[in-house]
């Protein structure tokens, strides 16, 4: 009981942290902290799964997006001069832009909050009971490499397409200036 | 009163407690000291060892309680142009990752139901490495919020040269995960704890995983941004690199920040590749080598004997690591590229094949 409702009071600290952070990241002048509050952002989201019991995701999230993405964004905002870069950008024409796709995504988000009626049956064998038994980066693992295994490798073949794409069109600027 | 100790609640934060107090920051704060006497010894020198009270100066253990003061006492200062709010987080993160490091890896085998570890989550490994990565971040943000074009160098350099060797420590634990066939740090443990040929050699990373523990060392040392990879901090370049405009606490910070992730770093080599806490043929029951006769021991006695076997493993490590900094000279910062991205990571994917194909076959 007591372990409930640690966890349940610990899901609206996290989520509340956030929300703030997402709207320090949108409304934030200096490009520096919108970069620091969604690092945030995906710091809480790897809390919440970790809530969830989704251990493996959790790692995944802080990995990936932490670790790295995020590394990448900051180091591509500290290469920029803040103060005079950002002014010469103008943004007018993509608050249009903004404003369609994010009714767009809130009419796809309410409805489903609103709609929401306690827990959903889990289908597939990705349940808290197995993660509990066998573990939760055995049961991806299972998932991924025995019943999606074409999809994966198709998916790598994609990510090698991309990463030499980007070599050649580096290399081509690279020797002309040569 | 013994419930309240039963309760995993109470028990973990006791753990976290007596982690903390009683070996990361004691342990961190000796080896400033003995970082300064190991490096007298290689250059033939005495080191440290004239603060005293009184006539005692106890090999110099002074100087730690001096440098604190120093420290402590010194002024509070932002240079003119910094990011305030940036410059104060920024050593923070380093501090984070080091001290996370330790909940994760257990310092000596389970006393009945007690354990000696604070979390064993199924994904260890993936949550260890997780966890290192925000080491980055101190290091980008110190050397940006402080509008110094040294410490900006410096900071590019850092999280050039961290972010690429984060993608080796990762490969190179590739072929340890098969050889033990978990992520969970308490099997990788056990794994160790087996043996070749009726008991005689035990399955220890560093002989399943030769290959992989040199590439390992050679991330963790460059992670660390340690010689002969302190590109970052090149005194002779860029004068102290991203964190150059710091004193007081904060640099303290950053120092034991770096002596705790040495400290943690040292136990993630013992942990991994070392065997851990096992003592080669010693058993849960007692010693046992190949078809010799069990000497039975009791359980708190082995249990205390592989606390021991660890720390002295982590020393060791420690002295490895120290060493390697004062003898070795800087690669320049193109060599440190050339080596991660042209030798390690080959290598590296190498030996996972091999790895995998020895799997297979025996």
């Amino acid at each position: 009981m007591e372990a409930s409702l640690l966890s349940n009071s610990l899901f609206w600290v996290l989520g509340s942290v956030a929300i703030i952070a997402a709207s320090v990241a949108v409304l934030a002048p200096n490009p520096m902290y919108s970069g620091l509050s969604l690092m945030l952002i995906f710091f809480v989201l790897a809390a919440i799964y970790i809530w969830m019991k989704q251990e493996y995701f959790g790692a995944m999230q802080l990995l990936i997006y932490v670790g790295a993405i995020m590394v990448l964004f900051i180091f591509m905002i500290m290469l920029l001069n803040t103060r005079t870069d950002f002014e010469e950008i103008n943004l007018n024409w993509r608050w249009g832009t903004a404003f369609l796709l994010s009714i767009g995504l809130m009419s796809v988000l309410i409805p489903a909050v609103v709609n929401f009626k306690g827990s959903l049956p889990v289908l597939g064998n990705y349940t808290e009971n197995n993660i509990e038994l066998i573990g939760a980066s055995e049961l991806f693992a299972e998932a991924l490499w025995e019943k999606s295994i074409l999809i994966v490798e198709l998916m790598s073949i994609l990510l090698l397409v991309g990463v030499l794409g980007a070599v050649v069109l580096t290399k081509k600027n690279y020797t002309d200036q040569i | 009163m013994l419930e309240l100790l039963i309760n995993p609640y109470i028990q973990t934060i006791l753990k976290v407690i007596f982690l903390i107090f009683l070996v990361v920051l004691p342990s961190a704060a000796l080896l400033t000291l003995m970082e300064r006497k190991w490096s007298a010894l290689i250059q033939d020198r005495r080191g440290p060892g004239r603060a005293n009270i009184g006539k005692f100066t106890f090999l110099g253990i002074f100087h730690i309680l001096a440098d604190g003061m120093k420290l402590a006492l010194k002024e509070d200062f932002y240079p003119a142009g910094t990011n305030r709010f940036l410059f104060t987080i920024a050593p923070y993160f380093g501090f984070f990752s080091a001290v996370t490091l330790f909940a994760l890896l257990p310092i000596t085998s389970p006393l009945g139901n007690f354990t000696f570890q604070i979390v064993d989550v199924n994904i260890g490994i993936l949550m260890i490495l997780a966890y290192m990565s925000f080491s980055i971040y101190g290091a980008v943000l110190a050397g940006w919020s402080t509008d110094n074009k040294y410490g900006m160098l410096g900071a590019v350099r850092a999280s050039a040269q961290m972010i690429s060797y984060e993608v080796f420590l990762g490969v190179s634990l590739l072929g340890l995960l098969v050889v033990y066939n978990s992520l969970r740090i308490s099997d990788i443990v056990a794994g160790q704890n087996e043996y070749w040929f009726n008991g005689l050699i035990p399955k220890w990373g560093i002989l399943t995983q030769p290959i992989g523990f040199l590439i390992f060392f050679t991330a963790i040392l460059a992670e660390m941004k340690r010689a002969p990879f302190d590109a970052p901090e090149g005194e002779s370049e860029i004068v102290a690199g991203f964190f150059i405009e710091y004193s007081g606490m904060r640099f303290a910070l950053f120092f034991l920040a770096e002596y705790i992730s040495l400290v943690g770093m040292a136990m993630l080599i013992s942990t991994l590749f070392l065997g851990s806490y096992h003592f080669p043929w010693l058993l849960d029951a007692g010693f046992k080598l190949g078809s010799l006769p069990l000497v039975e021991l009791p359980q708190w006695l082995v249990v205390f004997l592989r606390f021991i076997t660890f720390g002295g493993k982590v020393l060791f490590c420690c002295w490895l690591i120290i060493s390697i900094r004062w003898s070795l000279p800087r690669f320049k910062f193109d060599q440190i590229m050339k080596l991660g991205w042209n030798r390690l990571m080959p290598l590296g994917i190498l030996n996972l094949i091999i790895t995998i194909l020895v799997t297979l076959l025996f």
